[in-house]
């Protein structure tokens, strides 16, 4: 991890998403609303009273994370374990391929927002690539606690937007400071999310190169503000990959 | 069920002697004597954002309009005034979760506050009708009518038929025409972001007005 360059140290900050992925975390939300809201137009309230009940508490807004990484060379044998622990991995693997562009605003007050944009590029039968899914994710400082604190924590909202958002951000002011690509395995156990992935890197339009001769690993879960009981399951899966890999709270200010 | 389909919306002036709230009742009647039924309530909401002054080069300004339509209750939309191009963003609901992270970047103007379309939602056969009182920061400016017809996506094919449908209950108030914005769009599908964009043209509107017509 120590030859990596500031856009890839910028990149170990967040996790990239998968067509998989944002439905997990978006099925979740959509049944609060999607759900719930059409099974009430029957009874006769309105979505507009779903709306008025739903409260910020029950919004998952906090990602609790872990980091590591593996050589290429022993990430099979990773890839072999997890396939032994994770969920349902009985048919194929879940694979991801991710771009994601990191656009700022500003300074205005010496305020700078940041957004990354993810498009997935992995284009499933019977999909074109105009109906993929993109995300605008907002990733806020992470927390790293004491040593009690078993994982990051940091603010993470992640909305599910049409495919002009790049336009949309741009006539707003937001400029493209660099952009990457990730492709790996996604797993999942309960709640958590087991991601596997490569960095890729364009020095020149179209041309991904890898960044490292490793791939990144990170264990997280969504849950909303307080629970931090679900960091334990984190910390305890982490323990179970020890000997491969060693998954622990990144420090960012020391990279 | 997916419920798509084409949608007109109008402003329908006060009528003499009335109130907003009484005018309104005078539709109600008029709708529910045509057989229509009450559905439940609707809202359609706008809040807008200013961008800071030194944000873009040449101190120009953006507007950010974003849009709540209790008809598409897991979308909000956003709208983008100022530019060459006025795009339309259609997210999830948690866009609602990152607009107070960018409040320095872009901030609420205190006296353009939010403003909003709220009333019943009336069903009959094919046809949705929602009959909204505008509203700003408490104060009644308007009666806005919207008028969907849920069994047609394309306005050029349908349209005579709800100018029909609506001077039954609105009277001589509806124009012939198509209303502008539609006008270009009268051969392509209809979608829920043209409606939001009319509601916003609307809003926009109300909002230069200084007192309920």
């Amino acid at each position: 991890m120590e030859d990596l360059d500031d856009s890839a140290k910028a990149s170990l900050g967040h996790s990239s998403g998968a067509l998989a992925r944002s439905a997990l975390r978006s099925a979740t939300r959509r049944n609060k609303h999607g759900a719930s809201a059409s099974v009430l137009i029957y009874n006769g309230a309105t979505p507009l009273e779903v709306r008025l009940e739903e409260d910020e508490e029950d919004i998952d807004l906090t990602e609790y994370l872990l980091q590591g990484s593996v050589l290429d060379s022993s990430k099979d044998v990773l890839i072999h374990r997890l396939r032994g622990l994770a969920d349902n991995v009985d048919e194929q693997v879940e694979t991801f391929q991710d771009r994601e562009r990191v656009l700022t605003l500003g300074p205005v007050s010496g305020q700078t927002l940041t957004l990354y944009v993810r498009q997935a590029m992995d284009v499933r039968p019977g999909m074109d690539q105009s109906d993929t899914p993109w995300t605008m994710r907002y990733i806020g400082q992470p927390e790293l606690g004491d040593k009690s604190r078993p994982t990051v924590l940091r603010n993470s909202i992640d909305v599910g937007c049409t495919p002009n958002v790049l336009e949309f951000l741009s006539e707003m002011g937001f400029k493209q400071d660099y952009e990457f690509m990730c492709k790996g395995l996604m797993f999942r156990k309960g709640r958590m999310k087991i991601l596997v992935y490569k960095v890729y890197k364009n020095k020149t339009a179209d041309n991904w190169e890898p960044l490292s001769m490793s791939h990144v690993v990170e264990l997280s879960v969504l849950a909303p503000q307080g629970h931090d009981a679900v960091a334990e399951d984190v910390r305890n899966f982490a323990e179970q990959l020890k000997p491969l890999v060693q998954l622990e709270k990144t420090d960012y200010r020391r990279l | 069920m997916i419920i798509m389909g084409f949608s007109t919306l109008q402003t329908f002036p006060l009528i003499e002697g009335l109130t907003g709230p009484q005018t309104l009742d005078v539709l109600h009647k008029r709708i529910t004597a045509l057989g229509a039924r009450v559905s439940g309530q609707f809202v359609v909401d706008c809040e807008t954002y200013f961008s800071a002054p030194s944000l873009l080069p040449g101190n120009s300004q953006r507007v950010l309009n974003v849009l709540h339509n209790t008809e598409e209750p897991a979308s909000v939309f956003a709208i983008l005034e100022g530019g060459a191009k006025q795009p339309v963003l259609v997210a999830d609901t948690l866009l609602d979760a990152l607009l107070p992270k960018m409040a320095v970047l872009y901030t609420s103007n205190k006296k353009q506050t939010r403003i909003e379309s709220k009333g019943n939602r009336y069903e009959m056969g094919d046809f949705v009708v929602k009959l909204g009182s505008v509203t700003m920061s408490g104060s009644f400016k308007g009666i806005l009518v919207e008028v969907c017809y849920l069994a047609c996506v394309v306005p050029a094919l349908c349209w005579e038929m709800v100018w029909e449908f609506m001077q039954s209950f609105l009277g001589s108030t509806v124009p012939s025409t198509l209303p502008p914005y539609i006008q270009s769009r009268q051969n392509a599908t209809f979608s829920p972001t043209d409606t939001i964009q009319m509601y916003l043209e609307k809003f926009n509107e109300f909002r230069k007005q200084t007192v309920a017509r």
